[in-house]
């Protein structure tokens, strides 16, 4: 069994498991974080003895903690969430439902990612001395200090008050229709994201230009595309990759905003309503499943990454 | 031929202003340096690829079968690249790129030839490795450079810079980062396959004893100039200049037994800070005053020969 | 960057000359930066002190746009938007430092501490807890605990507090791995002192110096995250002013008023990128990267 771990995949998977393990702690610990009785809170001081009751047994905070955990990973692990406490339907279906939006928002954003600081990044390294290069520099600055909030109200200024191409908010299932309403969204988390990409991208390729192997192929006679990818891009987009996977949770993070400023109805703005209404198992889930999700992307990054730079799988 | 650094705008900086270089068909010609000398960046000059930025060709042609190549275009050189010019970098072990496959890298050299489909490619690129005699062809095919020993990784450099049957190979320094035994055996190779390709050689080194093995005809080179050239066996025999001399005695392998090696006497001189007069005066027992006045001497002709000591004469005189 | 560099500088002892030579040692992105901040802090001292107009009061007709009596315009009540633009920079900026100054003090402490052990299971544990406590997205993390805490200042404090110490711990236990077989440290051992005070007095101070240098980017952060629960309406609310919070009543009158977004917000974004020049540029001072 322990052998099996050697195996570089097999060990991040079971690390991967053992955070996951840990987020479900901490989603169970989340609710204990409540000053006072939540059911007491939720209620009101004039609520009956069952009333409270009932409304702890629903939260799952009746009997000792270690019971409640028990009971709580028990129900996790048979896709049991708990109840919203609003709409008393279960976690899991009201996530299955604005799950869709989120995922294409975030789909979205990773293409657009990868198409926009691709060629960014290698032209900010093969122009780096020239005035693009300089503009780049100030321009990724100014880009990643920029708040999404900001960023993004700025961009419906620009795109959809402005020049009619983005409606201003809304949302309608069914590719590829959805995606006049996402490319704004994703564009304005792509405000922050490219520039930090394409910024790593651009170090690396400079990096690599300066390899004995890049000098090696150029008096071999590699040349055309081929060059360009085999010998400056591919060894160079194990960091950038990786980078993808660290800030795939930024992404969902600004997904969270991004969606009360476009009014997408995805997991974000359940979240923020949740947050409002103080529904408590549906925030508790969310966060579990977000974190999750992150987990799960990170450890596909780290695949990507292995078979990209062979390297990398050493260490 | 004259090659200098320099920025735009800014001083240029000479790193060669004196070097002088023919070579026939089949001819193996070493060059034999300190570091500093300038042997890579005439080296790299022959092939278009002058390394840092600002370093170009002011003066001088490179001639190759007939074809002026100073200063033609990239376009040019691209054709003359591995297909005319085979090079086996100084610093080759890190010359494979790390992430692809010895295969990937061979077969894109010898697809650049012309028009051959994947399988003739592959079978081609398993011909080349047995070639360089590197046995188990197709497990080193599959691996990547991290997982070969030095010399397998020289070994399929060289099987690289000769994939597209080039007419000249130049070699820096091919053995500098390997074991001695190893180093042997790369030789040998090198000497095999330019008798079977019918390749003409320029070896790079700053072993004297490596160019002698391997070499018909050797250029000295210090501080950006030739200085002394010819037959390989009349150099080693009788050197007509001091340095030559110099870097004879310092040889390991002609060392005696209980006596301190020779070393040549000061710093070898830097660029930008050559000396006024002949360059390698502050390190010559032979330097006179018209040594430090007249500017460096160019190569004349002295028994079987060129070199370029004023005293040359003299040091036949003194060597019997 | 170490203990002893002269780029932070225990504040307080900084004599006019001091400022001079720290001045002259940094690099044109640093200066960028101090200038930058230097001015937003000026304008939000001295800007709500010398108008007449109190942020919270109703002073003439709402929407105005820019003008002579009134630089910014006035927002959808009728309040003086200059006014309220500073007053929301004096509150963000100390709100940013109260964030981050609790979450280093913890982590450091924290990473310091785990750094020094020698425990195998302890230090796998570790990475788990860590690993799993930064896979959290971050404002979904934040979120989660203001719904517990309460939506408010208070309840938004106390969620970046516990969601960003580890960072903080993270850096502190690879330092002070590097530092735990250091002579000074063995010495301090040898002389007989308790571990407590080993790791406060010699070992702290040392890791503290990069934990600052991280403490810059984490500012923007927080800023950016005290902003953005804001205008989820979830941390600062009207009618306090706050930029998020300005940002968020603003944005109904995008199409017809957008100077009620753009003031706030190019301030907040220029906080943001004074505090990115002077940490990039004191990360090249400290590489060396001087050009």
């Amino acid at each position: 069994m322990l052998r099996l771990l050697r195996h570089p995949v097999l060990r991040r998977l079971a690390q991967a498991f053992f955070v996951a393990f840990l987020l479900m702690v901490f989603a169970f610990l989340l609710i204990r974080l409540i000053p006072g009785d939540p059911a007491m809170i939720l209620l009101g001081d004039e609520a009956t003895e069952e009333d409270v009751l009932a409304y702890r047994k629903l939260l799952g905070i009746d009997g000792s903690i270690p019971s409640q955990f028990g009971r709580y990973v028990a129900n996790l692990v048979r896709g049991d969430f708990g109840v919203s406490i609003r709409s008393r339907e279960p976690v899991l279906s009201i996530v299955g439902k604005r799950l869709p939006v989120s995922l294409w928002l975030t789909v979205t954003t990773i293409v657009m990612t990868v198409g926009l600081a691709l060629p960014l990044g290698v032209a900010a390294a093969l122009y780096r001395r020239t005035w693009f290069g300089h503009a780049f520099q100030i321009g990724a600055s100014v880009m990643v200090a920029t708040p999404v909030f900001f960023s993004g109200l700025l961009l419906i200024l620009l795109f959809a008050v402005q020049v009619n191409l983005a409606p201003i908010a809304g949302y309608h299932a069914g590719f590829p229709a959805n995606l006049y309403y996402l490319w704004l969204p994703a564009l304005t988390i792509n405000f922050v994201l490219v520039p930090v990409l394409a910024r790593i991208l651009q170090s690396s390729i400079v990096e690599t230009s300066s390899e004995e192997f890049v000098e090696a192929a150029i008096i071999r006679g590699t040349q055309g595309w081929r060059f360009y990818w085999r010998y400056l891009l591919r060894p160079s987009l194990a960091p950038t990759i990786a980078a993808l996977g660290y800030f795939a949770a930024t992404v969902v993070s600004y997904a969270v905003i991004i969606e009360i400023i476009f009014n997408l109805p995805g997991l974000g703005m359940t979240l923020v309503d949740a947050v409002r209404n103080r529904d408590y198992p549906l925030v508790q889930g969310i966060v579990f499943l977000s974190g999750l999700l992150v987990v799960g992307l990170t450890f596909m990054a780290d695949l990507v990454n292995g078979w990209l730079d062979p390297r990398a799988k050493i260490r | 031929m004259c090659i200098s650094f320099g920025r735009r705008g800014g001083r240029k900086l000479p790193v060669i202003d004196a070097a002088n270089l023919s070579l026939d068909r089949r001819q193996a010609v070493g060059i034999v340096g300190e570091s500093g000398s300038g042997k890579t960046m005439l080296c790299r000059a022959l092939i278009g690829t002058l390394p840092r930025h600002g370093a170009g060709i002011v003066s001088g042609t490179v001639r190759f079968d007939g074809q002026e190549l100073a200063g033609a275009p990239e376009r040019v050189w691209r054709g003359i690249r591995g297909r005319e010019i085979g090079y086996i970098p100084q610093s080759s072990l890190a010359g494979l790129n790390p992430v692809l496959t010895v295969e990937t890298q061979l077969v894109e050299s010898i697809a650049a030839v012309g028009s051959m489909s994947r399988q003739q490619a592959r079978e081609e690129a398993v011909a080349l490795i047995e070639r360089v005699q590197i046995p188990r062809a197709e497990q080193v095919l599959k691996a990547r450079s991290h997982e070969l020993s030095g010399g397998m990784r020289q070994r399929v450099m060289i099987a690289a810079a000769i994939a597209q049957g080039p007419k000249l190979l130049i070699a820096d320094e091919p053995t500098t980062a390997l074991d001695v035994t190893i180093q042997r055996e790369i030789l040998n190779l090198i000497t095999q396959l330019r008798q079977e390709l019918n390749m003409a050689l320029i070896l790079v080194s700053h072993d004297l004893a490596v160019i002698e093995e391997v070499c018909d005809e050797v250029m000295v080179m210090y501080a950006g100039a030739s200085v002394e050239a010819g037959p390989v066996a009349a150099l080693s025999k009788a050197p007509r200049h001091p340095y030559t001399r110099a870097l004879r005695v310092s040889r390991v392998d002609r060392a005696v037994p209980g006596r301190d090696l020779e070393a040549i006497p000061g710093d070898a001189a830097s660029v930008g800070s050559w000396p006024a007069g002949c360059r390698f005066w502050p390190r010559c027992a032979l330097a006179d005053e018209a040594c430090r006045r007249d500017s460096q001497p160019a190569l004349m002709p002295t028994g079987q020969q060129l070199s370029a000591c004023i005293h040359a004469e003299r040091m036949a005189e003194l060597e019997q | 960057m170490t203990a002893g560099s002269p780029i932070i500088a225990p504040a307080g002892r900084l004599r006019r000359v001091e400022w001079r030579r720290h001045w002259r040692q940094l690099n044109a992105e640093s200066r960028w930066g101090v200038v930058i901040l230097a001015l937003i802090l000026v304008l939000s001292v001295s800007v709500p002190f010398l108008s007449p107009n109190d942020p919270y009061s109703f002073v003439d007709q709402p929407l105005q746009p820019p003008s002579a009596a009134f630089f910014f315009g006035t927002d959808h009540l009728g309040r003086d938007l200059l006014v309220r633009v500073f007053a929301a920079a004096r509150l963000d900026i100390a709100l940013a430092i109260l964030g981050v100054s609790v979450p280093i003090v913890i982590g450091t402490f924290i990473g310091t501490l785990a750094g020094t052990t020698r425990n195998r299971v302890a230090e796998t544990v570790w990475d788990g807890l860590v690993n799993a406590l930064t896979a959290f997205p971050e404002i979904i993390l934040v979120l989660g605990i203001v719904a517990m805490v309460g939506a408010d200042i208070r309840g938004l404090l106390i969620a970046i507090w516990i969601s960003r110490w580890a960072q903080y711990a993270r850096i502190a236990r690879a330092k002070s791995l590097a530092l735990r077989d250091a002579e000074f440290v063995q010495a301090a051992q040898v002389l007989g002192y308790s571990q407590l005070r080993i790791l406060v007095r010699h070992i702290m101070p040392n890791v503290f110096s990069e934990a600052l240098a991280y403490a810059l980017s984490d500012f923007i952060f927080i800023i950016v995250i005290i902003g953005g629960l804001s205008f989820l309406g979830l941390g600062v609310t009207p009618p306090t002013p706050e930029w998020g919070a300005m940002l968020a009543e603003g944005r109904l009158y995008l199409r017809t008023e957008p100077w009620l977004i753009l003031f706030p917000g190019f301030f907040l974004s220029l906080t943001a990128i004074g505090v990115a020049l002077l940490a990039r540029g004191l990360e090249r001072i400290s590489k060396g990267e001087d050009e």
